[in-house]
């Protein structure tokens, strides 16, 4: 919205037109020097070159605009932004995705299970407002892909540069947990959840998802764990990203079911089973409206000045109806 | 002070006016000539001259100030109190290999990442950040209240995580502010660390974002003015072309300035109150500004002063030139 600091220059601009009259149309100004347009008995002189009019016509304009531009400068206008700050902590929420082998199987269209859980939780992370958002990746070992922060385009960024396989063949789940509450055990959000996405069983870390769901109940973090796949034999290809080769084939698709069930009671969280894209889709729908806390927020009002911008359009005017007046027309003064 | 000194040059264009204002002069004075013939000419000459001077000097005025009030001249200081809800440290770290010398122990790097875990303790609440620059900044660790992340990628920081040779101050300055979020009202510091050397990039530009993003920049100087030599694995020395071992030293006066520019602190490593110093500006205490300070330009009065050089050429135009008949 376009504002004045001090409108009241603008009462200036009503003097434009009474100053136009005075310089242009007012029959006694003193501008004028009147003088013998024919010789007696002869033609009357034509100004024949219509050219001369428009440029001097040109002139006029840019030397009012110049005027017009200098009174609206004066009056301090500016873009009015508001913006929302927030005045209380968010959720710290840390995201632990396993990127085990199988979630490259193809029963999740359009891709498979790790695109679509790649995509959930970018949809997740760009519906959140000031919660911090950190991400966990586990395979055969777990690691911080990016602390919990409020820098949703570095997580966008990290996630959009996992690759399956990349922790190694193995389902390290309570290892991402651990890790998780290694990395949330300091933040001093009133409430802490880990959003844990798996389809495999614990078969990989020296730390048992029971123990790590302990862990995480004792620092007081929700584990919310969702169970992603379907039963059965399910195609899947994948890319090795260290060697770069390309594996398909067929697998026996399932998941430990009482232990994420068991994960999830243990820290006042909830469990979720997922078939499909659709269904992955309402869960992260679910989980974030359960972890929605009241947040205070109070608008700021932000004025961009833009009295530079009129006082270059005003040079720019005067510049050129110099040059117009005195160079081209070159008029008597 | 100039805001926009970058504009001085416009300066010249009322210099060139002098001169065609002259030339206009005579040339309207040839003008009444041609239209009036040479004896109502010189009748007409008194009031032209008058009329001329105060149109010229309306034209001059007018330029004058129009360019002098888009310089940017600071007025007075516009005056708000801040209120923050906390701190965000953002580490801007200079990985270059000259930050391997060891004129300070353990090495210029070493004594980098000490510091800065020194104020991580010391600031229990606060967020950090971390960038590192070589050739250009790279945003490594976002604003986070994970320590552990923090100082655990600090503890592994060595010149071969960029490969970028240089050391760009500029984009390691636009990395650092992009690390900031507008959606609380927090202090907003960087702490740079550099030992100064071969800094490249616009220092004037980075100053300037950092200002209008009301980031407050303490540079430390991470070296000594003596130097050192650069080690290399294997006990040896980072040599020039000729064979010579080069010795790398602290270039303080780049930070010095930058400090400066952004209303910040300059630090050496040796400062015997160095975290006393960095704790004054993180809390809110001491010297350094705990206010938004807006710089009211000055360029209401200039323009007042431009458009009563209007008023003075339109006068000068509707003056009455003398009776010819």
């Amino acid at each position: 919205m376009y504002s004045f600091e001090t409108p009241e220059y603008l009462f200036l601009l009503f003097l434009l037109p009474v100053a136009v009259f005075f310089r242009h149309f007012w029959k006694k100004r003193g501008g004028r020097i009147p003088f013998a347009v024919s010789l007696w008995n002869r033609e009357y002189f034509q100004p024949g070159n219509s050219l001369a009019g428009v440029i001097a016509f040109l002139s006029h304009v840019s030397f009012w605009c110049s005027l017009g531009c200098i009174i609206i400068a004066l009056a301090g206008p500016g873009i009015v932004r508001h913006r929302k700050v927030f005045l209380s902590r968010g959720l710290d929420m840390m995201i632990v995705l396993d990127l085990s082998p199988s979630m490259a199987a193809q029963d999740f269209a359009p891709d498979n299970r790790f695109e679509s859980a790649r995509q959930v939780i970018k949809d997740l992370v760009q519906r959140r407002e000031n919660d911090p958002i950190g991400l966990v990746t586990f395979g055969l070992e777990a690691a911080l892909r990016i602390p919990p922060t409020v820098d949703y385009d570095m997580v966008l960024q990290r996630l959009e540069d996992l690759r399956i396989l990349e922790m190694g063949d193995g389902t390290a789940i309570g290892m991402g947990i651990a890790v998780a509450c290694l990395h949330l055990q300091q933040s001093t959000a009133g409430e802490k959840v880990i959003v844990l996405i798996t389809d495999g069983e614990n078969n990989a870390g020296a730390i048992l998802p029971e123990a790590a769901a302990e862990l995480a109940a004792g620092l007081g973090i929700r584990v919310y764990a969702i169970g992603i796949g379907s039963e059965g034999e399910v195609p899947l290809e994948y890319t090795d990203p260290a060697t770069g080769k390309t594996y398909r084939g067929q697998f026996v698709s399932g998941f430990d079911e009482e232990l994420l069930v068991a994960v999830a009671e243990r820290t006042g969280g909830k469990y979720f089973s997922s078939s499909s894209q659709g269904t992955l889709e309402a869960v992260i729908r679910t989980i974030d409206s359960m972890e929605s806390i009241e947040k205070r927020v109070s608008i700021q009002t932000e004025t961009e000045e833009k009295y530079r911008t009129w006082i270059a359009a005003s040079l720019g005017c005067f510049l050129l109806w110099f040059f117009l007046s005195r160079l081209v027309l070159k008029e008597v003064w | 002070m100039i805001r926009h000194p970058q504009l001085l040059y416009l300066l010249f264009l009322p210099v060139i006016l002098v001169p065609l204002m002259i030339a206009g002069y005579h040339q309207g004075l040839k003008t009444l000539q041609t239209f009036f013939g040479r004896w109502r000419a010189d009748i007409l000459k008194e009031t032209y001259v008058v009329k001329y001077f105060f149109a010229g000097l309306g034209v001059f005025i007018t330029l004058l100030a129009l360019i002098l009030s888009l310089l940017g001249f600071q007025g007075k200081k516009r005056i708000e109190i801040a209120e923050h809800q906390g701190t965000d440290i953002v580490f801007v770290m200079d990985v270059s290999r000259s930050m391997l010398c060891e004129d300070v122990e353990p090495s210029r790097l070493g004594k980098a990442v000490d510091l800065a875990a020194g104020i991580i303790e010391r600031n229990p609440g606060a967020r950090f950040a971390v960038v590192i620059f070589k050739g250009e900044g790279v945003k490594t660790i976002p604003l986070t209240e994970d320590i552990k992340a923090v100082t655990g990628f600090l503890d592994i920081l060595n010149p071969s995580l960029l490969s970028a040779p240089g050391s760009n101050i500029e984009s390691a300055i636009h990395r650092a502010l992009e690390s900031f979020t507008d959606r609380e009202q927090r202090r907003k510091i960087i702490v740079l660390f550099s030992d100064g050397e071969a800094l490249s990039g616009d220092l004037d530009a980075a100053a300037v974002k950092a200002v209008e993003a009301e980031v407050l920049v303490l540079s430390v100087g991470t070296g000594t003015k003596e130097g050192g030599r650069i080690p290399l694995e294997g006990g040896t020395y980072v040599t020039d072309s000729g064979g010579k071992e080069v010795i790398t030293r602290l270039h303080q006066d780049t930070l010095e300035e930058l400090a400066l520019k952004t209303s910040g602190m300059y630090l050496p490593v040796s400062d015997p109150v160095f975290f006393t110093r960095i704790s004054d500006v993180t809390e809110g205490k001491g010297s350094l500004p705990e206010f938004k300070t807006r710089d009211a330009d000055a360029y209401r009065s200039f323009l007042l002063v431009a458009l009563g050089g209007f008023c003075i050429f339109l006068l000068a135009r509707i003056r009455r030139w003398k009776n010819i008949s």
